[in-house]
């Protein structure tokens, strides 16, 4: 009876580098991530890293370099335990902000939104949190993104996903760009089913207004590979 | 269901627990090992941990303990505790730890790792053998900070292992109960990968650090830098991370109590450092 019905579980991570210069992903990451912790819960984790993965498919021709690894379990326990140890280690490869509440934090993020290229200015339409003051903070922070150049910086995302059973485009190693898209389909196809058990999101830089350097992308994303 | 997030102020913490891991499943020829970390340029340098705060001891008694990172540029251990009070942080980070190893009995009882506070607030680790505590290496140098002329010790490279002080007894170490009473440990000299055993240990921090001289001929590094003192970090561009942010969720099933992962019939995929 063990052996036929044996239950197997995966925990995956799906890492992708973007094009620093794609403004749209950071707000849209830091909202995600809001979201997540504001609920705390697994409907809206799941809900987020899809949306995540889908806003990754359409800016897919922006990912620059990939890598995923994980592990399969025959115990659930052991694939939760292992789902703590990989968000402790995805999250040892940038600095947190530290802070002991969201406010402070989020209010510089929704301060900090990229300004349009031409000019900086407080009136911008999209990708704004609504009710956010913006007037005076958006402006101080405008003259300060308009002048940091995202030529040659990087966005990192990581996506960690658990499961029961199999799914072989997250199982398998991901090195072209139809891997990649594959295997975002498939963490999109998971929450469709609401078959995910698990689900983190990681993403660096941590604002729009800081950057990921080359060197700071080949010390702690080292199992990049470039597409 | 478990809410997860960084920063490091909820259970789960930005630490880095490679080497535990390892992919075995199909080898890309595009990706190579790499545990060789890039040397950084000195323009990029990341300035020392800063002085070490001592968190609040916990009231007395034992917290289970998730786990537990040891820097060895200050010799602080950062842990995770389970079951603390209302009120009280989950992490808790200190320089002045003692540690032993949960004896055979308790183990046979299924007794997993813990911190106990004393009344006087003195933590100590009590960890069973199998015990990885997350290892993060700092490769320091001396360098003349250009603003003020003085030397500072400055940490250049980062690098993450793991650490397990009770794995296998070290050859002579092992005397009658002596891994069983709470001491001070230093790790052996870094290497990366795995590490078990101790390189000194002593009643107090300086007789465990002249034990380490006495085997290794110089003085952990830990020692060494709290003596000269460390730069304050600055998390800005310099610093060898930037900044990030995660959060998750999951309702896997979870052992109470935490502790080591058994490798189950598991095999990894992909290919991982």
């Amino acid at each position: 009876m063990g052996l036929f019905s044996r239950k197997r579980y995966a925990v995956a991570t799906l890492m992708v580098a973007v094009d620093g210069r794609l403004k749209a992903l950071l707000p849209a990451l830091a909202d995600a991530t809001e979201r997540i912790i504001e609920s705390e819960d697994m409907d809206v984790a799941s809900e987020q890293v899809a949306r995540i993965a889908g806003a990754l498919l359409e800016y897919e021709s922006r990912l620059t370099a990939v890598a995923s690894w994980g592990q399969v379990f025959t115990r659930e326990e052991d694939a939760g335990l292992y789902g703590d140890e990989v968000f402790a280690e995805c999250a040892g490869r940038y600095l947190s902000s530290g802070l002991e509440a969201d406010d402070e934090d989020d209010s510089l993020a929704r301060a900090a939104l990229p300004p349009p290229s031409h000019e900086g200015g407080s009136d911008r339409t999209g990708s704004d949190r609504p009710g956010s003051d913006r007037t005076g903070s958006g402006q101080a922070s405008s003259r300060a993104l308009a002048s940091l150049d995202l030529e040659g910086t990087h966005i990192v995302v990581m996506l960690t996903v658990g499961y029961e059973g199999t799914v072989p485009e997250l199982e398998k190693t991901v090195s072209t760009r139809d891997d990649v898209a594959a295997a975002l389909s498939a963490i999109r196809a998971l929450h469709h089913k609401q078959a995910l058990a698990l689900a983190h999101i990681h993403y660096a830089p941590g604002h729009s207004n800081e950057v990921l350097t080359d060197d700071q992308l080949l010390v702690n994303y080292p199992e990049l590979v470039t597409l | 269901m478990r809410l997860l997030r960084s920063p490091s102020i909820l259970r789960f913490t930005a630490l880095g627990v490679a080497g535990a891991f390892i992919g075995v499943g199909c080898l890309d020829e595009s990706m190579l090992p790499n545990a060789e970390r890039r040397a950084i340029p000195q323009e990029a340098r990341q300035q020392a941990p800063e002085k070490i705060v001592n968190s609040a001891p916990l009231p007395a008694g034992q917290y289970g303990v998730q786990s537990v990172n040891y820097d060895d540029a200050t010799g602080s251990y950062k842990m995770f505790l389970l079951d603390t009070p209302a009120g009280a942080k989950p992490m808790f980070q200190s320089n002045d730890v003692r540690m032993a190893r949960i004896d055979d009995e308790s183990l046979t009882q299924g007794k997993k790792s813990y911190v106990e506070f004393a009344a006087d607030g003195a933590p100590t680790l009590y960890l069973t053998p199998d015990f990885q505590i997350a290892y993060t290496h700092n490769v320091t140098e001396e360098q003349v900070d250009p603003a003020t002329g003085q030397r500072e010790v400055v940490v250049v490279r980062q690098e993450t292992s793991s650490w397990s002080p009770f794995m296998s007894a070290m050859a002579g170490a092992a005397i009658g109960n002596m891994l069983f009473a709470p001491r001070y440990y230093f790790p052996p000299p870094y290497t990366p990968g795995m590490m078990s055993g101790y390189g000194g240990s002593g009643m107090t921090q300086t007789m465990a650090s002249q034990q380490y001289a006495q085997r290794f001929g110089s003085e952990p590094q830990a020692s060494r830098i709290s003596k000269t003192g460390v730069a304050p970090r600055r998390a800005s561009a310099d610093s060898i991370r930037s900044t990030g942010r995660g959060a998750g969720a999951s309702k896997f099933s979870k052992p109470s109590g935490g502790g080591f992962r058994k490798p189950t019939r598991s095999f990894g995929f992909g290919r991982r450092r």
